[in-house]
């Protein structure tokens, strides 16, 4: 009997000093002040880039690049920051194989907010188009335009101000589009691109 | 009455001997671009001019062989660790350079769209640092120049002058989709890396092969 109150005694002195000492760590404060009395110098850690996509121009000379860097959305032309907005939930951005137009003048992304797709028309100087605003957003004029069709995906352009738009009614699964970008105008097209 | 029945019987023959010998005809090879059919390419550099896709006017970027580095090498330079072989994937639109086992580039690429890209074995008989393609008609007509980084492949059902090519586009930027009326369209980027890449190695602004300087084997499937 003794034995075991022993044995007990003994493994709750170890037991104690093991959580003393654990605790001791935990509220080991360790203070570093250069000078006390003098106010610390905070250097913020960089917020980790959490998306960069890109893609190099045809002319190779300028890269669209779309960050995401904790809660900001930022796109880029080379160094250029054409524009910079708050991430919203559920939104997502792709910057796609064909972004440029092949004259490297525009280009387009794809911005994805709560599983819809919607596409977004920028000129590579940044500068805004001829209505105002720096970018134009394809999905909801088209929807205005053709209520009847959805949108499937914008592929590419076919040729320097042709964007080409694929869409679907309920009768028919595959209609394809041309977006002529100075126009602002849709043209259907009698054969499909996808 | 009997003369009556040989002479149609014999009109029969006659008509179905012709029918059949026009269905069993020699076809003439299809064309990449019909403005060039029938003819050699040529090497072209046409500077200054506007080119026509899609029904609208196309700026056609400059070439100035002076400010460009001719990338070749000399025969028999150790350049590669293998055979090199092109993949041409119709269904998937993409391209894939073998240098042996190793993969040299991959990217999505536009094939025949207005007109078929026929799938085979080719191998690559002339590169061309720019030449000229025309073709189609109406709103479908295409005039442009200084097309670049051309490769040319042919084999002994597609013949030299049908004109299928590998090569640059500056017209259009749909790649991964089919876009073209035949041939194999590329980002200039992508298409001159292939270009260097490739051989015949290269010599001049025109390459052809010769019993030293052969053609690299591109399949399209």
């Amino acid at each position: 009997m003794k034995k075991i109150l022993g044995g007990v005694i003994i493994l709750a002195i170890v037991g104690g000093i093991v959580v003393g000492w654990g605790i001791a760590q935990r509220e080991d404060p360790v203070i570093r002040q250069e000078e006390p009395g003098q106010i610390m110098e905070v250097v913020p850690k960089p917020t980790p880039i959490a998306m960069k996509q890109e893609q190099v121009s045809p002319d190779g000379k300028m890269i669209a690049r779309v960050t995401i860097e904790g809660e900001r959305v930022g796109i880029w032309v080379a160094d250029l920051m054409i524009l910079t907005k708050r991430l919203e939930p559920n939104e997502e951005w792709r910057v796609p194989f064909n972004t440029w137009s092949p004259d490297n003048k525009y280009f387009f992304l794809e911005r994805t907010i709560a599983g819809e797709s919607e596409y977004w028309v920028m000129k590579a100087t940044g500068e805004p188009f001829i209505e105002g605003g720096i970018y134009r957003v394809i999905a909801e004029p088209f929807a205005q335009a053709f209520p009847e069709l959805k949108l499937v995906s914008v592929t590419g352009w076919a040729s320097p101000t042709l964007l080409i738009i694929n869409a679907k009614s309920e009768n028919e699964p595959k209609i394809s589009f041309w977006y002529e970008v100075p126009s602002k105008q849709f043209i259907r097209l009698s054969s499909y691109f996808y | 009455m009997k003369n009556k029945w040989g002479y149609i019987g014999s009109l029969l023959v006659v008509v179905l001997g012709v029918g059949l010998g026009y269905l069993s005809r020699p076809k003439l090879a299809e064309c990449a671009n019909l403005g060039n059919c029938g003819e050699l390419p040529v090497v072209a550099i046409n500077n200054g001019e506007s080119g026509i896709f899609a029904g609208r006017e196309i700026e056609v970027p400059e070439i100035d062989l002076q400010d460009e580095q001719l990338v070749t090498r000399v025969l028999g330079e150790e350049v590669t660790t293998g055979e090199k072989q092109i993949y041409v994937d119709l269904e998937k639109q993409m391209l894939t350079a073998y240098d042996g086992e190793t993969i040299y580039l991959e990217t999505p690429i536009s094939t025949g769209k207005w007109g078929r890209t026929p799938p085979g074995e080719y191998t690559i008989w002339v590169k061309m640092r720019a030449t000229r393609m025309e073709g189609g008609t109406g709103a479908d007509y295409y005039n442009l120049p200084n097309v670049p980084y051309v490769m040319f492949f042919s084999n002994e059902k597609v013949p030299k002058i049908a004109g299928y090519s590998l090569h640059g586009a500056y017209w259009h930027n749909n790649f991964g989709h089919a876009m073209s009326h035949g041939c194999v369209n590329m980002r200039q980027i992508d298409a001159q890396k292939l270009y260097e890449w490739v051989t015949p190695i290269t010599t001049g602004t025109v390459t052809y092969t010769d019993a030293e300087n052969t053609g690299t084997k591109v399949t399209i499937f």
